[in-house]
C-alpha cells in the first residue's frame, strides 16, 4: 500500500471512528478552507456553540500547521494540546480550560477543548488566529456549497440527528449531592524573594490532580475534584514567577487552580488539612509532569516522575540510569568524516572517546560507547538520518545521564584552528560549558568556546548533550596535535573532567 | 497669530520628514535585498546591500517578491565578493529554485552542497547566512533546505539538521 492509501485510509477511519461514536462530523467535500491560494480540507469539524472544533488530529489541521513550520501534538496522558514551532513559540490548549496559550501570554478561547472517543477537539479559529490565518467559515471555503445553517461552519450531521439528551459537557457519572462536595474559599497568594507560596483554602475532603505542561509553555494547574468554588472567579497576580494565578469553576465538580509560569520552576504541592499549598520556587528542579492526593483530614500526595524521557523533550531531564554517560565517537566505518593525508577523522575520535570511556570507568561511572571499533553504527553507507538516530538511540534508550559527541574539525582553509563546543537545546548549555571549562584549563590550546548549533546528534539526545569539535585536521598546528598520542589523552582527560564537573552540580 | 504660523511650519516640517522616509524606505525595499554572511569566527553575520532589478510593468508583487526570494537566496550561496573573507559553500553549489509558503521559504539546492568532511563550522555557517539572509525577506521567518528537490536529514556525512525549516533562534 502506498502512503497516500494509507494517508486516506487513516483519515475514513478516524471519521468512520467518530460517526460510530455518534459523533457529528461534516464530509470533507463540504468544508475546503482556502488561504495564501492553498485548500486544506478539515475532516473531523464540530460545530460548537463558539465556533468550529477540530480534532488534534485531523489532516488537514496537520497540514495547515506542517505549512507554517509547525506541528500539532495531542498529549492524551496529560490533557492538553500543543501546536509548536520551532522558534520555539507554542500555541497550548489544555482540556477543559476556555483559555489558550501563546508563550505564556493567555487568551480567552472560543470554548473549552474537549475530548471525544479519545480524541481532543480544540478551537480552529483560535488555532487560525493564533497562525494569523483568517478565520474559518463556509463563505471562506471558496467550493463550499451554499448551507442553511445561519452559524458558521458546514452543517453537521447534529444538526439533522436527533437532538443528543445531554449537553457536551455532561458529567458522565451522577454529580455529589452539594452538601458531600468540598468548598474552595479562596487563594491567598504570598510572593516572597525566590518564591511566590499559594494557599488554597478547602473545606471537606477531597482529591486532588495536578499537572504541568513541558517547557517552553510551563502551565501548571491543579484540578480539586468534588469541590464547588464559594466564591467569584479568581485572577491574580503572583509576581515574577507566577505570571497570573486563575481559579474557577470547571464542569464535572471541579475546581481548576491555573498558573501561568514564565519558566519551568520548581512547584511543590502540599496537601493539609485545610487546603492545599502550592509552593513556587525559582529553582529549576522540576521531575515531574503531574501528580495527584486528597487533601482535608485524608491528606496524602504523590508525584509521578516522567513516563520516559522521549515522551517530553523539552521538560527536565531525569535518567533512567544516572551512572551512565554514552560517548559517541563521530563517524566510522563507511563514512571516515575529514581526512588529512592518512590521519581521518573516524579513527582520531574513536581513539579519543576510548580514553574518555577508560578515565571515566576508573572513576566508577558506567560508559557505553555508541560504537567501539571502526564500523558505521546504523549500517554501511546508510542514511545520516539512520546512522545520527542510531547513535541517539544508543543513549535515549538506556536513559543516559549524558551524551557526548567527539568530532574533529576541518575547514576549506588552514586558517581556523583551535576546539570548539557545540550544543543546542537548554538542557545542553550547562554540560557544554563545563566541558569547555576543562578544555580551556587543561589544554591550552585557543579555545573557540561554546557554539549553539543544531547538530543532529545534539537535538535528538533526549538527555543533556554536547559535541566537541577537538581541533581541526585542516590547520597544521592542530593536525600535528591530532597525531600526537599525549595530547589526545589530555583531551580525554579534559573531557572526562568536564563530564564528571557536570555531573557535581547538576 | 504667530503661534499658529510656527505650527503650520511644524507641521509641514513634520509631513516633508514623513514623505522623505516613506519615499527612501520604498526604494530601498524595491531594488536591493540585503544578503548575509557568516564570518570566519563562526559567530558573526555580516549584512550586505546589493541593488535587484526595479519591479516589472504588469509584474504582480507576488512575482516581484518571488524574485527577489530566489536573487536573495542565490546570491547568500553564491556569498560575498571574493576578497571578503567568509564562510562559503561548496563550490558549484546553486539555488536551484526557492518557494515560499506562508512564512516559510523553501530553498532547493544542487547535490554540490553535499561536501562530505566538512566540519561544523563549515556547515552551520553556510547555512546560518542563507536563513539570515531568507529571514531578512517581508513574511519569512523560516527556510526549509531540500538538496535536489529532496528533504534531507544532514548532508552527507555532515552533522547540521536539515530536516525541519531553520530559523535564527536555531543558533
Ligand atoms: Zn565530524
Amino acid at each position: 500500500m502506498n502512503r497516500y492509501a494509507v494517508r486516506i485510509g487513516s483519515a475514513l477511519a478516524l471519521a468512520l471512528s467518530f460517526q460510530l461514536g455518534q459523533f457529528a462530523t461534516a464530509s470533507a467535500a463540504e468544508n475546503p478552507y482556502g488561504y495564501d491560494g492553498k485548500r486544506v480540507v478539515f475532516e473531523t469539524l464540530v460545530q460548537r456553540s463558539g465556533g468550529p472544533a477540530v480534532s488534534a488530529d485531523d489532516p488537514g489541521l496537520h497540514q495547515l500547521v506542517r505549512n507554517a513550520g509547525g506541528s500539532v501534538t495531542w498529549d492524551a496522558d496529560n490533557q492538553y494540546v500543543l501546536v509548536t514551532f520551532p522558534g520555539p513559540t507554542v500555541i497550548s490548549f489544555a482540556i477543559g480550560d476556555a483559555h489558550y496559550l501563546i508563550g505564556s501570554v493567555s487568551h480567552p478561547a472560543a470554548f473549552a477543548p474537549f475530548v471525544r472517543d479519545g480524541h481532543a477537539f480544540i478551537p480552529l479559529n483560535d488555532v487560525l488566529r493564533a497562525l494569523k490565518l483568517p478565520a474559518y467559515s463556509t463563505a471562506a471555503a471558496d467550493a463550499a456549497p451554499a448551507t442553511s445553517t445561519p452559524l458558521p461552519g458546514p452543517v453537521s450531521t447534529a444538526d439533522v440527528a436527533p437532538a443528543p439528551t445531554t449537553p457536551p459537557f455532561a458529567t458522565p457519572m451522577p454529580s455529589p449531592q452539594p452538601d458531600q462536595l468540598a468548598q474552595v474559599t479562596g487563594v491567598d497568594v504570598q510572593v516572597q524573594p525566590g518564591s511566590v507560596t499559594i494557599r488554597i483554602g478547602i473545606t471537606g475532603n477531597g482529591a486532588y490532580e495536578w499537572h504541568r505542561l513541558r517547557a517552553p509553555d510551563n502551565r501548571w494547574w491543579i484540578d480539586v475534584h468534588t469541590a464547588r468554588l464559594a466564591t467569584a472567579p479568581i485572577d491574580q497576580n503572583g509576581g515574577a514567577l507566577v505570571s497570573a494565578v486563575r481559579v474557577r469553576q470547571q464542569p464535572a465538580d471541579t475546581v481548576r487552580v491555573a498558573l501561568s509560569l514564565p519558566a519551568s520552576e520548581q512547584v511543590d504541592v502540599a496537601p493539609g488539612n485545610d487546603g492545599i499549598t502550592i509552593v513556587v520556587s525559582n529553582r529549576i528542579v522540576a521531575a515531574a509532569t503531574r501528580g495527584s492526593g486528597t487533601f482535608g483530614s485524608i491528606a496524602t500526595a504523590n508525584a509521578s516522575p516522567l513516563a520516559s524521557p522521549a515522551a517530553s523533550p523539552g521538560a527536565r531531564y531525569v535518567p533512567s540510569n544516572p551512572r551512565l554517560i554514552v560517548l559517541d565517537p563521530g563517524h566510522g566505518g563507511s563514512d571516515p568524516g575529514a581526512v588529512r593525508g592518512s590521519l581521518q577523522e573516524k579513527m582520531v575520535t574513536l581513539d579519543i572517546a576510548k580514553r574518555v570511556r577508560d578515565l571515566l570507568v576508573d572513576r566508577g561511572w558506567q560508559v557505553v560507547m555508541t560504537r567501539t571499533d571502526d564500523r558505521d553504527v546504523f549500517a554501511a553507507n546508510d542514511s545520516a538520518h539512520d546512522e545520527l538516530q542510531a547513535r541517539d538511540d544508543v543513549a535515549n534508550s538506556r536513559g543516559a545521564r549524558l551524551l557526548v559527541s567527539v568530532h574533529v574539525n576541518s575547514y576549506v582553509n588552514s586558517g581556523p584552528h583551535g576546539v570548539a563546543t557545540y550544543y543546542y537545546k537548554a538542557g545542553d548549555l550547562a554540560l557544554a560549558q563545563a566541558l569547555s571549562r576543562r578544555i580551556a584549563s587543561e589544554l591550552g590550546i585557543n579555545n573557540n568556546g561554546v557554539i549553539k548549533d543544531k547538530l543532529y546528534v545534539v537535538n535528538h539526545a533526549v538527555m543533556p548533550a554536547a559535541l566537541v569539535e577537538t581541533a581541526y585536521i585542516s590547520n597544521p598546528d592542530d593536525f600535528a596535535l591530532l597525531q600526537s598520542g599525549s595530547w589526545r589523552q589530555r583531551m580525554a582527560q579534559a573531557i572526562a573532567d568536564g563530564i564528571v564537573d557536570f555531573t557535581e552540580s547538576n | 497669530m504667530r503661534n499658529s504660523r510656527v505650527f503650520f511650519l511644524l507641521a509641514l516640517l513634520i509631513a516633508v520628514a514623513a514623505i522623505a522616509w516613506y519615499i527612501s524606505s520604498h526604494r530601498t525595499s524595491a531594488g536591493e535585498v540585503t544578503v548575509y554572511y557568516s564570518k570566519v569566527d563562526g559567530q558573526s553575520e555580516i549584512p550586505w546591500t546589493i541593488s535587484a532589478r526595479a519591479q516589472q510593468p504588469g509584474e504582480s508583487a507576488a512575482a516581484y517578491a518571488q524574485y527577489l526570494a530566489l536573487y536573495a537566496a542565490s546570491q547568500a550561496v553564491a556569498g560575498p565578493p571574493s576578497d571578503v573573507t567568509a564562510i562559503r559553500f561548496p563550490a558549484g553549489t546553486q539555488v536551484l529554485s526557492v518557494t515560499v509558503d506562508g512564512t516559510t521559504a523553501t530553498v532547493n539546492l544542487s547535490p554540490e552542497v553535499h561536501h562530505p568532511g566538512d566540519g561544523a563550522l563549515n556547515e552551520s555557517g553556510e547555512f546560518k547566512a542563507l536563513i539570515w539572509t531568507m529571514t531578512a525577506r517581508p513574511g519569512i521567518d523560516a527556510v526549509a533546505v531540500r538538496v535536489a528537490g529532496s528533504k534531507v536529514a544532514t548532508l552527507n556525512g555532515g552533522s547540521f539538521e536539515l530536516d525541519e525549516p531553520l530559523r535564527r533562534s536555531d543558533w
